[in-house]
């Protein structure tokens, strides 16, 4: 083919008119970030006008991995068709979250080269393998965790502003004392919901963005759990109470268990769907509003959580029923561990018997038969829930007997 | 079998995160590779040619040379890169240099002695134009790095700053280092190419024992590396090449004119 020919032809990408007298800084820098956006076989056409750039510019050609595919030479300066001769980048075939519809990744594993990026761009072909551990879409997508985050945005609440500090009345010293000690009980266990998420968030791959961003509105869900639970406590003289060996036993058992799948079922269904109904009990016999208000809108968040690890074990468990025997094990071992000592938290139940019932002897007797209501409530809840997720009935009531009894 | 020695030049720290990638990839692989630093060219050459180490990463000078005392010696691979590397000349704007012809006369600088790109290949590009040094031309030559064959690139920057600084009126490197310059901002508005060579070849792997066994092994590993690895590519990035490449006859011809520009300057 004539050389005119294919430049008429072309189907070129670009095209550039290099004006000045030699190949500057700027001009470089325009060329070289030409590249990437071409596929290999991609063509783009440059006309220098000086003879002393066409120099540079064949070498520019050379050095680049390029290829002049024709090249001429008339009044208006050297022109050439260049050819990129190689791919730089992974094109994605995604788009990724754009934050209107239910995105989900569509790939099983994370791409391998997939770094700290959004899901949908082009990944360049010598970017860093990072040592992400979780890539595989089974083993930590839930249908609806997009959803979850939409949700989680709408539903933020401020500790500052949707609570009235200042309305908190003064109560009996008896229940602001056992107000104090729960909510000292309540912000122990924040802090492991805080933790756990935060532990293994770094390890996720990017890829399953949507899934990361969920975990980031836990983290600030749990934040401000925090936040009000230990302000709750300090709200009036009596302050934060007393940590129990039982409580961070617990706590401490959940915090170093290393499997993603493990933890989302022991810490989303289990431990926070425990705390449904522990939250829902505070609701009921909280001793005044602004409290009251606290742990309502501390439930809607937990929800979620549940909600995320629902539907997660829920589809590990349909793709492989054996996964139930693996999450028995993690609930057994972790009793096996708790057994070794007395492992109900005394202080936290004395005190719901007294928000309950009260603190002289009739009342608080009644306030114990309703603890014990209550934790019937939660073994059967529990049962529920992990029936949900696929369980069979007696697997599901095994392991809610050794289900850990500081709740989560 | 004891392991399969590669000669390599040290010439830049990176050499040993290059050659520490190929051979913890080749111990994956259960290929037998390791590799010994050298610090120049010609000590590398002799230990090849001794038969210290099996093959070596040579430049186009060094393969000439071991081409000259080892007849049977062949060049088995070289990089993408390799192939058709050019030279170009860089005049100041100031000197009234357009075209070969005008170097009449003026300053030329040159990078050492022993590198092809900056000294030995343009020096004989000029005499086959009929330009004899230090007849037509002043010859000025910045020899640093000597035994790396021009490598590191050092005397290429030295002779830009003496153009910079109108000592010279013109001077030879490599189209790859003037890129680099460019990108460095260090080739000011006042430079002004007025010369490109055709292509040549540049560096390969070299094996002097005639029917090795270790010799198709050795290639097939090399081209056969997994290229959506990111440490090969972090490799493959840091050694500038995008694919290794067979040597072939056409690649061979490109050091016909070395060899004929190193006999020109005694440069054995
Ligand atoms: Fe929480
Ligand atoms: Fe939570």
């Amino acid at each position: 083919m004539e050389r005119h020919d294919l430049f008429l032809l072309n189907d070129s990408v670009a095209s550039f008119m290099i004006r000045s007298a030699t190949l500057t800084q700027a001009w470089l820098l325009r060329l070289n970030a030409l590249l990437p956006t071409l596929r290999k076989g991609d063509t783009f056409k440059v006309t220098v006008v000086h003879r002393s750039v066409s120099f540079e510019f064949e070498g520019w050609i050379q050095v680049n991995r390029c290829s002049p595919v024709a090249t001429s030479s008339d009044l208006n300066g050297y022109s050439y068709l260049v050819q990129k001769d190689y791919e730089s980048h992974i094109l994605s075939e995604e788009q990724g979250y754009d934050g209107l519809n239910k995105t989900e990744p569509l790939l099983d594993t994370a791409p391998k080269l997939f770094g700290l990026m959004p899901r949908g761009v082009h990944i360049e072909q010598s970017s860093p393998l990072y040592p992400f551990e979780l890539t595989e879409k089974e083993s930590l997508w839930a249908k609806n965790v997009t959803r979850l985050y939409e949700e989680a945005k709408q539903n933020q609440w401020s500790a500052d502003t949707d609570i009235e500090w200042d309305a908190i009345p003064d109560l009996p010293p008896d229940i602001e004392t056992a107000i104090a000690q729960v909510m000292t009980y309540l912000a122990e266990n924040e802090f492991s919901a805080l933790y756990i998420p935060g532990k293994f968030l770094s390890k996720i791959s990017p890829y399953y963005m949507e899934l990361v961003m969920f975990l980031g509105t836990i983290i600030y869900d749990e934040t401000r759990h925090i936040e009000v639970f230990s302000r709750r406590a300090n709200a009036k003289k009596i302050g934060l109470q007393y940590s129990t060996t039982a409580t961070q036993r617990s706590l401490y058992s959940l915090f170093i268990e290393k499997d993603y799948f493990k933890t989302s079922f022991l810490l989303h269904v289990l431990g926070e769907g425990t705390f449904l109904d522990l939250l829902d009990f505070l609701i009921k016999y909280a001793p005044d509003p602004v409290t009251k208000k606290i742990v309502t809108l501390a439930k809607k968040d937990e929800q979620r959580h549940v909600n995320y690890g629902l539907v997660h074990v829920k589809a590990l468990i349909q793709a492989n029923p054996k996964r139930m025997d693996y999450l028995k094990d993690a609930v057994e071992s972790r009793k096996a561990y708790l057994d070794e000592m007395n492992q109900e938290n005394e202080l936290l139940l004395s005190s719901l018997a007294i928000l309950a019932g009260g603190s002289d002897e009739e009342g608080y007797e009644l306030g114990y038969e309703r603890v014990q209501q209550l934790k019937k409530r939660m073994g059967e809840n529990r049962i529920r829930r992990m029936i949900e997720c696929g369980f069979d009935e007696e697997t599901a009531k095994e392991i809610s007997m050794s289900h850990t009894a500081n709740f989560m | 079998m004891a392991s399969l020695m590669v000669g390599v030049v040290a010439y830049d720290p990176k050499v040993v995160l290059i050659w520490e990638i190929i051979r913890d990839y080749a111990k994956e692989k259960k290929f037998d590779l390791d590799y010994v630093l050298f610090s120049n060219y010609e000590t590398q050459v002799q230990a090849l040619l001794n038969k210290k180490v099996d093959l070596a990463w040579n430049t186009n000078v060094a393969w000439i040379r071991t081409k000259k005392s080892a007849p049977f010696a062949e060049a088995l691979l070289m990089r993408d890169t390799d192939i058709n590397f050019t030279s170009m000349f860089i005049a100041h704007e100031d000197s009234n240099i357009h075209t070969l012809e005008d170097i009449k006369n003026k300053r030329i600088g040159f990078g050492s002695f022993d590198s092809a790109q900056a000294f030995i290949l343009p020096a004989y590009y000029l005499k086959k134009e009929g330009l004899e040094p230090n007849r037509d031309y002043t010859m000025n030559r910045v020899d640093s790095d000597l035994g790396k064959h021009g490598d590191t690139g050092r005397s290429e920057y030295e002779i830009l700053e003496k153009l910079k600084n109108k000592e010279y009126d013109a001077i030879a490197l490599a189209t790859s280092t003037w890129m680099r310059m460019i990108e460095l901002g260090l080739a000011g508005s006042s430079f002004r190419p007025f010369y490109k060579s055709s292509g040549y070849s540049h560096c390969n792997f070299t094996n002097v024992t005639p029917n090795a066994s270790y010799v198709n092994e050795f290639v097939e590993f090399m081209i056969g590396m997994d290229t959506k690895r990111s440490d090969i590519t972090k490799m493959m990035e840091m050694e500038a090449l995008s694919t290794w490449v067979k040597t072939g006859n056409e690649e061979l011809n490109g050091y016909d004119e070395l060899e004929k520009a190193m006999e020109w300057l005694n440069l054995f």
